[in-house]
């Protein structure tokens, strides 16, 4: 099991990006039975979402991210020797859509940049990886952009699908440190023998060119999911008590993965979480997918009553893979936590 | 909980309009009845009734007559 506790790592700012396009799942689906709507956006929790247009991809998303994270910051982007795109939806098969970045960003050509393809865990999975980086000193200052662009893989007359996926890109500045309180706990699964229960089967190298256009489309088998979910994450989060010997009381917010809110809040309750300390973003931008996580926290904004302290957090992701982590870390008070809504050039 | 309020139950969690489900009605027989009516029912038999099962075990069962028999067996009948 890859657990493990890392220092070296700051997390200076957090920002999320929506795009401008709300769609309402009561009223832009005609085809689909009003009462059909109703019963999932109550058990979902989704009432509307945001979707990109035809121009913008998860990169731009994360770009808008990125230019506004380290404008806030001051950061020189020449001071960038990391960038890690997790995301399922690249702007191409090839080349890495970190490398496009890298040079949109205006980063050095000393900054190593790569992809990573995860989705619902995707926040986490970065986060272990740059903390892994920042502590071996292979980098001084990383940005982690994770994003998606669902609503260009769904099928939008699928009602399995149609009504739960919400665009959207982040970006997080993460800077090595020696400060010894800086400590980091994760938490990191993996199950394969579920990776058919979401899956976009075609366009790739296994289904080239599929003569069936629902093969480019997103498959869920979402009673298979929601039983991964029920079984796997509660012991995710004791396993995080346990390696970061903190208890519920201890924490400001545990931000989950937004995948049904009906999900969370029995995930909360089984394992004796208050709902006060659970953010929600699904029921205005649905599930944005690796954007999740960092969104709802941004949304969410600094907590009150911190006293000038940091404040700890848990973030939790879980989904298509079947990949599942977590983290249990501090933020300091003066995190940036931030978001907007994207405009094109 | 008698077979009738069953009955309306699995209707109105599977979100089947115009008519209410009868005892004779399987998953072939309800278009709502796929992996999202699945989904639904793995949500409400646990919230309605407390029946935690897999979805393998719920995909196993075909028709209204076998889950109303899963709620029987789990004594269901009262909790409704």
């Amino acid at each position: 099991m890859a657990q493990v506790s890392m220092k070296g790592m700051a997390v200076r700012g957090i920002v999320g990006c929506i795009p401008p396009k709300e769609v309402s799942n009561e009223k832009d689906y005609p085809w689909f039975d009003p009462a059909e709507i109703r019963k999932v956006t109550a058990m979902a929790g989704i009432k509307s979402r945001r979707v990109a247009d035809d121009n913008t991809c998860t990169s731009d998303l994360c770009r808008a991210a990125a230019i506004r994270l380290m404008q806030k910051l001051n950061w020189d982007p020449r001071s960038v020797d990391g960038l890690i795109l997790v995301t399922q939806t690249p702007d191409y098969v090839m080349p890495s859509t970190s490398c496009i970045l890298q040079h949109r960003l205006g980063l050095p050509d000393t900054c190593a940049a790569f992809d990573v393809n995860l989705g619902c865990s995707a926040y986490v999975y970065g986060m272990w990886l740059a903390n892994s980086l920042l502590h071996s000193k292979a980098s001084r200052r990383i940005l982690l952009l994770t994003g998606e662009t669902p609503s260009k893989f769904v099928d939008p007359r699928d009602r399995t699908t149609a009504l739960l996926f919400g665009d959207a890109g982040s970006a997080t500045a993460l800077e090595a440190t020696d400060d010894a309180d800086a400590l980091a706990h994760y938490v990191m699964m993996t199950d394969g023998k579920g990776s058919g229960d979401l899956i976009v089967p075609g366009g790739m190298f296994r289904e080239r060119f599929p003569e069936d256009r629902s093969r480019y489309c997103l498959h869920m088998e979402g009673a298979h999911v929601f039983d991964f979910t029920r079984n796997r994450v509660p012991p995710l989060i004791r396993d995080l008590f346990a390696l970061s010997g903190t208890t519920p009381e201890d924490y400001a917010y545990f931000i989950f993965h937004q995948a049904n809110e009906y999900l969370i809040k029995f995930l909360a309750g089984r394992v004796g979480i208050a709902l006060e300390k659970v953010p929600l973003s699904i029921g205005e931008f649905g599930n944005t997918g690796a954007a999740s996580v960092p969104l709802t926290l941004a949304l969410a904004g600094p907590p009150s009553g911190t006293n000038g302290g940091p404040y700890q957090v848990m973030l939790l992701g879980f989904g298509v893979g079947l990949s599942w982590g977590g983290v249990s870390l501090q933020l300091p008070v003066d995190c940036l936590v931030d978001h907007f809504t994207y405009s094109a050039e | 909980m008698d077979t009738q309020k069953q009955l309306e139950w699995l209707t109105d969690v599977l979100a089947v309009h115009g008519r209410v489900l009868t005892l004779d009605d399987t998953r072939h027989t309800v278009a709502e009845w796929d992996s999202m009516g699945d989904l639904m029912l793995l949500s409400h038999l646990e919230e309605d009734f407390g029946i935690v099962v897999s979805a393998d075990e719920l995909a196993a069962i075909s028709s209204a007559k076998e889950l109303f028999g899963l709620l029987e067996r789990n004594n269901a009948v009262s909790a409704g």
